[in-house]
């Protein structure tokens, strides 16, 4: 295995993730309280300034504070949503590979058929059954309606290694299924299991984004990158500065985590590149 | 009914109406209308929607229509439309006399059979549930000759002319008896509907446009204006989008101050302000919700509703949500509402006497936490409000900062519509950020202030404010003095907090002159519509 | 092939019939007032639509009166739109079609043209920077990047239009002109979804193709002295067609739905908004038919691809 450091994008990528989850970390210390709308009248679509760098919404509340909180919002919920996802993507991957035949083939099927559902309309669904939906269950959701992807991969990389000679020498010495998963199929599959992953943290940040754009995701008013996307699109033309600079973040934040991937990829696997 | 929540007992607006329009030998021009929906079903009886209704008052005509004034009471102020002249036989039998002029746009008269046809259909509840409510007093509608319609009432009662009018625009019998009843919103007819309105149908792009074009030398005065456009679009972005490329002429809607700066610096259209029948107030619970015998924990103390109410400074709110486009009502009023006691002078707040108020009641923060409390109980509730209303959305947030400012925690509870009609009927919320259309008759009040009424969700009760309304009912004057007497008892009760009454802004083109906007159907007067001379665009020109 | 493409077809009208009932059920599972459209009518007037819709009757009866409708090619009326369900789906389906269509057409034949010929070059500087561009692409916002392509194409430089599939000042079936018009409509929703899609089908084939090419056959061809350009054709690209094509069946049920948000920036008249709003609105009858459509979608896409694997990819044919 290669260092995935190696390569400028990923030092680069890396570089933006800290950089965004410390500014999430450290502005709700020095910034103004994203809620706080003192005076809706007096400040309302202030321009970009020395009080107010990046100006104020259409609620005279502050854009950066929005920004920086709205930012570690969405890496939580991405990162959380991608554990998920990862976790139940293994269980069922590495199950139906150890399994073989008839449940694997069964388990496989499932997963297609469920992949085959628009994830948006199964998490606007969901929303619809679960009115008031908090905000860990919007993250949950995301993760259960993303591990298919994960499931297939890490399957496909499980019965490599179930046609292999080593999982056939630990057979033939009376190890048990559970011993194969874990001693022999998880470790191979480790490093395609953390690429899906990480490629998963910036799909469900995209999608949340889209859905709090829908008004389905994140409540008000908890600031989210999708909910300020949503907030200052209205005056996109007027006050460019609203919807700008979450929208770059986000674009931003998404491309670093599919540049990980990539350069974890490529570190698990020099083949590709 | 949709259409009765733009009657406005005022003024209709009249913006260029001061010229006599000269007599234009031949029609020319192109409107094209921005709508949030596509019109699938402009057929009377039929109609469900905003969208609907614009496209059907263009193309049916009524017996006759309201007049400037929008008296619904009596007859005095209605403008003949198919019906040329009418009286009344007694207290309960009005007689319509038919315009010998009116065709339908295939060229047959209408005749009295159309009428008896179409009022036999709206009444039957199995076919049209929401008109037959409406004309639940009609007992029956016969023809006298080819000419003459007889609308008998199973009472007295000063709408009645109102009813046998307004309510439903007449329906082509020589067309549609042939259809099924239940087929007709699936019929050929529906899909290129024949009316006897100043416009006819040209097209449909289902979901997209709907095109109609002027029906020369109507017998009610030619329209000027040569083609009209209606074109949909779901997403409020796009639907402005449409207006500021140069591709949209008008587009009503637009209440919130954001959407109106769009249009800042753009010459080529004005925004005209409308009153409506619309109310938006943050509804208090005060009953508890888990058990409706109870009184409501926090929100159930008039002392704690009232602080809610003072710590908001509404009039400020108001100028940010919506511009100069709302105003602050006392009690439940409209700004169309005939009755309503003008802006309120509490509307700036007063956080101080705020705070003297709930700490009088024993509110205080004894754990410090940023929250008060009272014997362990947090001051604390929700707010349900419909997640998909722009207004609603922003206005909550802001009631939620004033709010916490206080010490009140509130937790933001947005939903789907059909899922927060359901919690609302279940009564099952704290405070619920509302948006009515109210009934242009005052009377409709009791429905939601009164002990019991039928949409009185928030479980208000006081029998002073019922007094007060059964005497205004009655009142021989019409009680205006007593409904404001009742709006301000309401008022101060705090079942909710009255923020906005917000009215209807609409963006038109300049290049249209004798631009009429009606509040209980905005585009009907488009017939009277002209493109000034000299400003034509492109699309003006290119003569159908 | 017969007897494989009929057990196939088979199966999958099996998977959709459950789907359709399975999905017709948790639809009416969902909280919230069917009428909510109708909420301002009196109680006797509700009562009154809701034995008009149906909606008053027990689940299985109404599962039994939408089975029968069915049969018929009858979904029933739509609650807010007061239209069948039928003439509603089939008058915002070619839109929906159209856009997917021009989509997936350009994705996947960018993918398998620049797929090939990056595979060729992995590595290369213009192999890095086209990885760099999908991407950046990739990570964009679809309705963000709409609302910006919007604002100085659109509105300040009016280059193309707005919103819409069609200008209505057209008159009527004016053959080129109206072709013309629609597709100076399609630029800007097309370009959105094909700039934030074309990541996933390129880099895909991108490294099937380059997988191929390490291997032993590829490498044996090269030795036999087979010329480089029918080494990328043939050895390379072709037995690498069928990840391409399992994609391709993904992106039916994508095509039909996924576009949602751009679908409602552009006024674009698809079924995703209408699928949206029929389940936002609890419009039961037009939610189930737009449901039952989308599981077409996705299982004739699945049988899409499999049928397409077992023409074309020469290892499974054989």
């Amino acid at each position: 295995m290669t260092r995935p450091w190696r390569s400028a994008g990923a030092r680069a990528a890396l570089g933006t993730l800290a950089l965004l989850a410390l500014a999430a970390l450290v502005a709700p210390l020095l910034l103004p309280d994203p809620a706080a709308a003192p005076d809706p009248l007096g400040a309302r679509l202030l321009v970009p300034s020395l009080a107010h760098p990046l100006g104020t919404d259409a609620l005279s509340r502050d854009v950066l504070a929005r920004l920086a909180h709205g930012t570690g919002i969405s890496l939580r919920v991405g990162l959380l949503a991608a554990l998920v996802a990862g976790a139940l993507g293994a269980l069922v991957g590495l199950g139906a590979a150890a399994a073989g035949g008839l449940a694997d083939d069964l388990l496989m099927r499932g997963t297609d058929a469920l992949a085959s559902i628009p994830r948006a309309f199964a998490v606007l669904f969901a929303v619809a059954a679960w009115p008031g939906m908090p905000l860990g269950g919007f993250t949950l959701l995301l993760g259960i309606t993303g591990w298919m992807a994960v499931a297939r991969i890490v399957a496909a990389e499980g019965r490599r290694m179930m046609a292999g000679d080593a999982v056939a020498a630990a057979r033939a010495l009376g190890a048990g299924r559970r011993r194969i998963i874990l001693r022999h199929l998880l470790p191979n599959a480790a490093g395609q299991l953390i690429v899906a992953t990480a490629l998963g943290v910036g799909e469900a940040m995209l999608l949340e984004a889209g859905l709090s754009f829908l008004g389905a995701g994140v409540r008000p008013p908890t600031p989210s990158l999708g909910t300020l996307l949503h907030d200052g699109k209205d005056a996109l033309a007027a006050a460019p500065w609203l919807t700008v600079a979450p929208g770059l973040v986000l674009t931003a934040a998404v491309l670093a985590t599919n540049r990980l991937g990539d350069a974890l990829r490529d570190a698990f696997d020099p083949r590709q590149r | 009914m949709r259409q009765s929540r733009r009657l406005v007992p005022a003024l209709a607006l009249l913006l260029c109406g001061a010229l006599p329009r000269p007599l234009a030998a031949q029609a020319h021009g192109t409107i094209v209308i921005v709508s949030g929906q596509y019109p699938g079903l402009p057929i009377p009886t039929l109609t469900r929607g905003l969208a609907d209704n614009d496209i059907q008052d263009l193309l049916f005509l009524r017996l006759a229509r309201l007049g400037p004034t929008l008296t619904t009471s009596g007859d005095r102020d209605f403008i003949p439309q198919l019906a040329r002249r009418w009286t009344r036989r007694d207290d309960r039998t009005l007689v319509f006399e038919l315009d010998p002029r009116a065709r339908w746009h295939d060229g047959v008269p209408v005749t009295a059979r159309d009428v008896v046809f179409t009022f036999t259909r709206a009444r039957d509840p199995a076919l049209a549930p929401a008109h037959a409510t409406a004309l639940r007093w009609i007992s029956d509608v016969r023809a006298e000759g080819e000419r003459t319609v007889v609308i008998s009432f199973a009472k007295a009662y000063p709408t009645q002319f109102f009813d046998a009018t307004w309510q439903v625009p007449i329906l082509p019998a020589h067309l549609c008896d042939t259809i099924p009843p239940a087929q007709l919103a699936t019929s050929a007819f529906a899909r290129a509907p024949v009316g006897s309105g100043p416009y006819r149908y040209v097209r449909g792009e289902p979901g997209q446009y709907v095109e109609l074009a002027a029906v020369p030398g109507h017998f009610l005065g030619a329209p000027a204006l040569e083609r009209v456009i209606y074109r949909a679009a779901a997403d409020g972005e796009a639907r402005i989008n449409f207006l500021l490329s140069g591709e949209g002429d008008g587009l009503e809607q637009l209440s919130l101050k954001s959407q109106q700066d769009r249009f800042a610096g753009r010459a080529d259209f004005r925004l005209v302000t409308l009153p409506t029948f619309q109310v938006l107030y943050a509804l208090f619970n005060t009953r508890d919700p888990a058990d409706p015998a109870a009184p409501h924990p926090v929100l159930g103390d008039v002392e704690v509703r009232r602080a809610l109410v003072e710590a908001l400074d509404r009039a400020t709110l108001a100028r940010a949500l919506f511009g100069d486009a709302a105003t602050v009502p006392i009690g439940p009023a409209s700004q169309s509402l005939w009755v309503q006691a003008g802006p309120d002078p509490a509307a700036a707040g007063d956080t101080a006497r705020a705070r003297a108020r709930l700490a009088a009641r024993g509110w205080a923060d004894h754990d410090g936490d940023g929250v008060l409390d009272q014997g362990g109980r947090p001051l604390a509730f929700t707010l349900i409000y419909p997640g998909t209303s722009p207004p609603r959305r922003l206005a909550a947030q802001l009631i939620q900062a004033r709010w916490r400012a206080l010490g009140v925690r509130v937790e933001l509870e947005p939903l789907e519509f059909p899922a927060y009609i359901d919690r609302r009927n279940r009564h099952a919320f704290d405070v619920d950020l509302t948006g009515v259309g109210q009934d242009p008759n005052p009377a409709g009040l009791a429905q939601g202030w009164s002990c019991g009424g039928g949409t009185n969700v928030g479980g208000f009760c006081d029998p002073g404010v019922d007094s007060l309304l059964v005497r205004a009912e009655t009142a021989p004057d019409g009680g205006r003095a007593l409904y404001q007497q009742a709006l301000r008892r309401i008022a101060d009760d705090a079942p909710a907090a009255f923020l906005f009454a917000p009215a209807n802004v609409v963006a038109v083109h300049r290049r249209f002159a004798h631009v009429t906007l009606r509040p209980e159907s905005l585009w009907i007067g488009l017939a009277e519509w002209s493109v000034t001379p000299g400003r034509e665009l492109p699309r003006d020109r290119a003569a159908p | 092939m017969a007897g494989w493409l009929a057990r196939r077809t088979a199966h999958a009208a099996v998977t959709w019939a459950g789907a359709v009932v399975a999905l017709f059920l948790l639809l009416r599972l969902l909280p919230g007032d069917p009428l909510a459209s109708a909420a301002d009518l009196p109680p006797e007037t509700r009562l009154a639509l809701a034995h008009l819709y149906g909606v008053d009757q027990p689940l299985l009866t109404q599962l039994g009166h939408f089975t029968a409708g069915l049969l018929h090619g009858d979904l029933g009326t739509s609650v807010l739109y007061g239209r069948p369900v039928v003439e509603l789906l089939a008058a915002h389906l070619p839109a929906t079609l159209l856009l997917g269509l021009a989509v997936l057409l350009t994705d996947f034949g960018l993918a398998w043209w620049l797929g090939n010929r990056l595979a060729a070059r992995a590595g290369s500087r213009a192999d890095r920077w086209a990885n760099r561009a999908l991407l950046a692409g990739h990570a964009l916002p679809p309705y963000w990047l709409g609302l910006l392509l919007i604002w100085p194409l659109a509105l300040t430089w009016g280059l193309l239009p707005a919103a819409g599939l069609a200008d209505p000042l057209l008159p009527a079936g004016a053959g080129a002109t109206r072709a013309l018009d629609v597709a100076r409509h399609l630029v800007l929703p097309w370009l959105t979804l094909t700039l934030t899609t074309l990541a996933v089908p390129l880099r895909h084939h991108r490294e099937a193709v380059y997988e191929t090419l390490a291997s032993d056959w590829v490498r044996a061809a090269r030795a036999r002295g087979v010329p480089e350009g029918e080494v990328l054709a043939r050895h390379g690209a072709r037995p690498s067609l069928g990840p391409l094509l399992a994609l391709v069946g993904a992106w039916l049920p994508m095509a039909l739905t996924g576009s949602l948000l751009v679908e409602g920036v552009f006024a674009w008249p698809g079924i995703g908004w209408l699928m949206a709003e029929s389940v936002g609105g609890r419009d039961l009858p037009l939610a189930t038919g737009c449901a039952a459509l989308g599981a077409l979608a996705a299982i004739g896409g699945m049988w899409l691809a499999d049928v397409l694997h077992r023409l074309l990819d020469p290892r499974v044919a054989a």
